[in-house]
């Protein structure tokens, strides 16, 4: 008996530090985007995941050029991206995932506030309100004529309408021809 | 209508294959047949749909090499193969699992030891960044928010009137946000 | 390997045997090369086995078509990368016209069958994948309006403006070789 209690005790202290690591997966507006890299045969081409110490640095680390983008990220939690190539012959099955994906999230408790569907378009905005604000946000974007499918996640203190206004002044052109994912 | 009036001509253009189909209405037959007793141009227009569809029908049919469904045959096989081992090592896992606790317990006690050197010290958390990783971090955190941007703009919708003003409106955020666009609209 | 499991492969096994030349022709008409017909065979074989539970036998000829037609849309966006190419006016997709010549074509005999192939590689989306489906692989029109999620109507429009296009192209050329 006392073998059994020891153990319980000692295997706490061990995964201690792995159970705060823990915590964003934890937070209601968080979503897992590792699983949709099954859903395609390829590597993504864009991969962001930027959360918890890296997002404090990244805040501090824009605090004088971009006071008010520090104050955005200041308030957020975890930043996560995954994009893909998508040709149109993954568009059905794609799609039909996603769609998978958007009720499994209803059922959770996210609010569907935009919703786009045509026969080369899929787009599905989805935010989990806790406490009268936002805490977190999924995008959701399948559009083969676009070459393009991005799943977004952001997980924290949202104000949409900021994040419209700091985003307006990222050109984004020039880093669609990037592949963002970091080696280190 | 003429038939040798250029619209006709079109038409008639415009209908030859399905004349040669049968897919015409009653009067547009006519027509056509009219059209048709008019000039030779159009018969041998008509000759050659008809060779067209009778040429398309006739193209041979490919057969599927036999190294395609080889390889496909081959992929499912080996896929199976996988899938079976690694069924039979998570049983195996799941039976001997109980067999390994007093081996695990063994362990667990040789970790107390170790441990108790370890406690007290305070976990490292994964916050020594180089700063190239943060400023890649930051490129993406820019990437991240002008592309939420440009998909906010091309669906057209706000998501925070769509949402929280249903919910809980706050006039002290609101106004806020009023000050802040007209500082916005004020800068260069 | 169980039974059951072996049971599943028999009966995709039994699909591909059904299935392949179907498959393999449309690409071949479709693309106008052998090399990527296979290449697309292969990946649409290997997609029904990934949803091997998802359709219904009654749909099954119907679901394959359609995802070897986007295949090929696929491969042929994939060689618009790599060639100059002209897209024309019908041209829903911004695909390339055929630049390939038919690989194994019979090079030195200019027969009627050989300009008529030409001249299908030529015209554009949706109306090349419609005439195949009608003219060479005998699908009916109902199966045809499933298979590209077009009205019936439209089917037989799209398909008589295919067979008219193809009538342009060889007056000319046979105008030519006649001149």
């Amino acid at each position: 008996m006392w073998k059994r209690l020891l153990f319980c005790g000692w295997m706490l202290v061990l995964v201690a530090p792995a159970w705060a690591q823990d915590a964003i997966e934890r937070d209601p507006g968080y979503v897992n985007l590792d699983e949709i890299e099954g859903w395609f045969s390829k590597e993504p081409k864009i991969v962001v995941n930027v959360k918890g110490a890296l997002l404090n640095l990244v805040a501090e680390a824009s605090r004088y050029e971009d006071p008010e983008l520090a104050d955005l990220l200041r308030k957020l939690k975890s930043i996560q991206v995954r994009g893909f190539d998508l040709r149109w012959s993954d568009f059905e099955d794609v799609q039909r995932r996603a769609t998978a994906l958007s009720r499994r999230l209803e059922s959770r408790g996210w609010d569907t506030v935009v919703r786009v569907r045509d026969e080369e378009e899929y787009v599905d905005i989805h935010v989990r309100v806790e406490g009268g604000t936002i805490a977190g946000m999924v995008v959701m974007v399948v559009s083969p004529d676009e070459d393009e499918t991005v799943f977004v996640n952001i997980v924290g203190q949202i104000d949409p309408e900021q994040i419209g206004r700091l985003g307006r002044k990222f050109d984004i052109e020039p880093l669609n021809d990037m592949t963002l994912k970091r080696d280190f | 209508m003429k038939p040798s009036n250029p619209s006709f001509r079109d038409w008639m253009d415009a209908h030859v294959e399905a004349y040669l189909d049968g897919d015409l209405a009653v009067d547009e037959r006519a027509d056509f047949e009219h059209g048709l007793a008019a000039g030779s141009d159009w018969e041998a227009e008509l000759f050659l749909a008809g060779q067209i569809r009778d040429g398309l029908r006739a193209l041979p049919r490919p057969a599927c090499p036999p190294r395609v469904t080889e390889a496909v045959l081959a992929q499912v096989r080996r896929e199976v193969h996988a899938t079976w081992k690694d069924q039979f090592r998570n049983r195996l896992q799941q039976q001997l699992g109980a067999l390994w606790q007093p081996a695990l317990a063994m362990t667990v006690l040789l970790l107390l030891v170790v441990s108790a050197a370890l406690i007290g010290r305070p976990a490292q958390p994964q916050d020594t960044f180089a700063e190239a990783q943060v400023q890649q971090a930051l490129v993406e955190v820019q990437w991240a928010l002008g592309y939420l941007s440009e998909v906010s703009r091309e669906t057209g919708k706000v998501v925070r009137d769509e949402v929280i003003a249903d919910r809980v409106v706050s006039p002290v955020q609101q106004a806020l946000t009023a000050r802040s666009h007209r500082s916005n609209d004020m800068q260069p | 390997m169980s039974f059951l499991e072996s049971r599943v492969q028999q009966r995709f096994a039994g699909y591909v045997r059904k299935y392949q030349h179907r498959i393999y022709g449309f690409a071949v008409y479709f693309l106008g090369d052998r090399t990527e017909a296979e290449d697309v065979a292969q990946d649409v074989l290997l997609r029904l086995w990934q949803h091997r539970d998802d359709i219904e036998e009654e749909r099954l000829l119907g679901w394959l078509l359609r995802v070897t037609r986007n295949a090929c849309v696929d491969a042929l966006r994939r060689r618009k990368v790599k060639h100059a190419v002209m897209t024309s006016d019908a041209d829903v997709y911004g695909l390339a016209e055929g630049t390939e010549p038919y690989p194994d074509s019979y090079a030195e005999a200019v027969d009627f069958q050989e300009h008529l192939r030409r001249a299908l590689d030529r015209i554009a989306e949706p109306y090349r994948s419609i005439v195949i489906l009608r003219e060479v692989q005998e699908l009916k029109y109902e199966e045809i309006s499933g298979v590209l999620n077009l009205p019936l109507n439209t089917v037989k429009v799209y398909l008589h403006r295919g067979r008219k296009m193809l009538r342009e192209q060889l007056s000319e050329v046979l105008h030519r070789e006649t001149v």
